[in-house]
């Protein structure tokens, strides 16, 4: 997998930069979503120059947006003679209060709350509810007089519902329909082509974007997978449904791939494992906030060997006896 | 490599090596760095291939050890303002010396990448990609059009997109 910027060629770094300034300038309209999609579908170098583009988006959020700027934000044309009488004395950048919170990754353009890989984030909103984001998540929160809706652009919420005052409804937005809260605490799930609902008290009624009179009351325990057209007929909730929010993954004789598949979520990097380990189970409960040491443990624990091809790429495969 | 290449390089290293590093040593506080330097330059030449017919391998070779020593001066101006900036966080936060070294390798990383850049461009970029503001915000800060706004920051995005690291 090498990412030689020679091999992408002049008019798809043209494409996927109008793209990146487009998706960072305005929230991308769903229609815009699937033309992107396709547009990274439709040829791998437009791929590899999107995952380039993803890859600059990481290193750039490594850096903590203060200090960042003080050390970037040197003056670079200034007399390369005077170098060394103005070390570190230029600041170009002056902080801006209240600004520094956000970042910018252009996956789901500048929504109103974030979290990084491997980061949860919980928030009161306004009217009492509780907001919280699993890993690498975004949301914009739209409340108004009429309306307490929340805009879920990627990745996963926990929703606890307040009784309302104002008696609005309280809606949840994804690229595949919305979701009218029945005073409940339920999970939602972007994945890239459909949305996942698991309800943990009361109920929920789903809306398919593109057949609202679809709709279906998904009830306390269930959950189910929904596109823009239809829902899936509900099953059981999931043990791991919600139990991220404690900082857990719960593992019961599940397939190591399927595990690696979670805690991929919470780790920036690389994590693969090969067709050797297809009969490795894995049984516990493992705390997310430290997903090597995860690695570490299953390497003790499972007939599994690791190797490390880079800080952040680790490749599991069954030990060789 | 033929032959003649190495023969012309090692040529090249006979005639020039000393007044580099002279030159570099009046340049550069110190002798250590100057030999370092010097060194560099000579990598750099055979890395790039000489022109065997160079009319002026004086000029092309001075071109090369201030380009290099520029860099230098770059990277330990990154390094100072980052010591600095670090000592400046509350000791709560101060990351820890590998997170250090690894922040510091980013750092350098990007410094290098976005150095080309006109000021400007960068500053808009900076204020986009770190502080997350929205194209109308620093429009306003910076008191030039949106428009302009994206044309920075399609220029900058492709800069980065293309620059090899």
């Amino acid at each position: 997998m090498s990412l030689n910027p020679a091999d992408i060629p002049e008019n798809v770094i043209k494409e996927v930069v109008v793209w990146l300034v487009k998706v960072q300038d305005d929230d991308l309209t769903t229609q815009e979503q699937q033309t992107l999609l396709a547009w990274r579908n439709e040829n791998q170098l437009h791929e590899l120059a999107w995952q380039r583009a993803e890859n600059l988006g990481m290193t750039l959020q490594k850096i903590p947006p203060d200090l960042g700027k003080q050390v970037l934000g040197r003056s670079a044309t200034m007399d390369r003679r005077e170098f060394a009488k103005h070390l570190g004395l230029l600041l170009t950048l002056v902080p801006i209060a209240g600004l520094s919170y956000k970042y910018a990754p252009w996956q789901a353009a500048l929504a109103d709350v974030k979290t990084a890989t491997g980061e949860q984030k919980t928030i009161q909103l306004a009217d009492g509810s509780q907001l919280i984001l699993n890993t690498d998540s975004a949301v914009d929160i739209a409340f108004n007089d009429t309306q307490r809706l929340l805009k879920l652009y990627r990745g996963e919420i926990y929703i606890k519902t307040a009784k309302d005052s104002a008696q609005r409804p309280f809606l949840v937005q994804t690229a595949q329909g919305q979701l009218h809260a029945l005073g409940t605490e339920f999970v939602v799930r972007q994945y890239s082509d459909y949305s996942y609902l698991g309800v943990i008290e009361s109920a929920v009624d789903v809306l398919p974007k593109d057949d609202p009179k679809q709709n279906q009351i998904i009830e306390k325990g269930q959950q189910t997978r929904f596109d823009s057209t239809g829902i899936e007929a509900p099953s059981p909730l999931d043990d791991n449904a919600n139990a991220w929010i404690n900082g857990v993954i719960y593992a019961d004789n599940m397939p190591l791939s399927e595990f690696i598949n979670y805690v991929k979520r919470y780790r920036t990097g690389v994590i693969t494992c090969d067709e050797s380990c297809h009969d490795i189970y894995v049984s516990g409960s493992f705390q997310i906030n430290d997903p090597d040491h995860i690695l570490q443990v299953l390497e003790k624990t499972r007939p599994i060997e690791i190797e490390w091809r880079t800080r952040f790429w680790a490749k599991l495969s069954k030990k060789q006896r | 490599m033929a032959t003649s290449t190495i023969q012309s390089f090692s040529q090249t290293y006979e005639n020039h090596h000393s007044w580099i590093y002279n030159w570099l040593c009046k340049k550069l506080a110190s002798h250590h760095d100057a030999a370092d330097l010097t060194q560099d330059t000579f990598v750099k030449v055979l890395q790039k291939d000489m022109p065997a017919d160079i009319i002026e391998p004086r000029a092309y070779l001075t071109k090369i050890a201030h380009d290099l020593m520029v860099n230098f001066y770059r990277r330990k101006s990154l390094e100072q303002a980052y010591i600095e900036a670090i000592s400046q966080l509350p000791e709560a936060i101060t990351p820890s010396s590998e997170e250090r070294l690894l922040l510091l390798e980013t750092l350098q990383e990007i410094d290098e990448m976005l150095t080309t850049l006109p000021d400007h461009v960068r500053e808009t970029f900076l204020l986009s990609q770190l502080d997350g503001m929205r194209y109308k915000d620093i429009a306003a800060k910076l008191n030039v059009t949106e428009r302009t706004v994206k044309r920075y920051m399609a220029l900058a995005f492709t800069h980065c997109l293309t620059f090899a690291a």
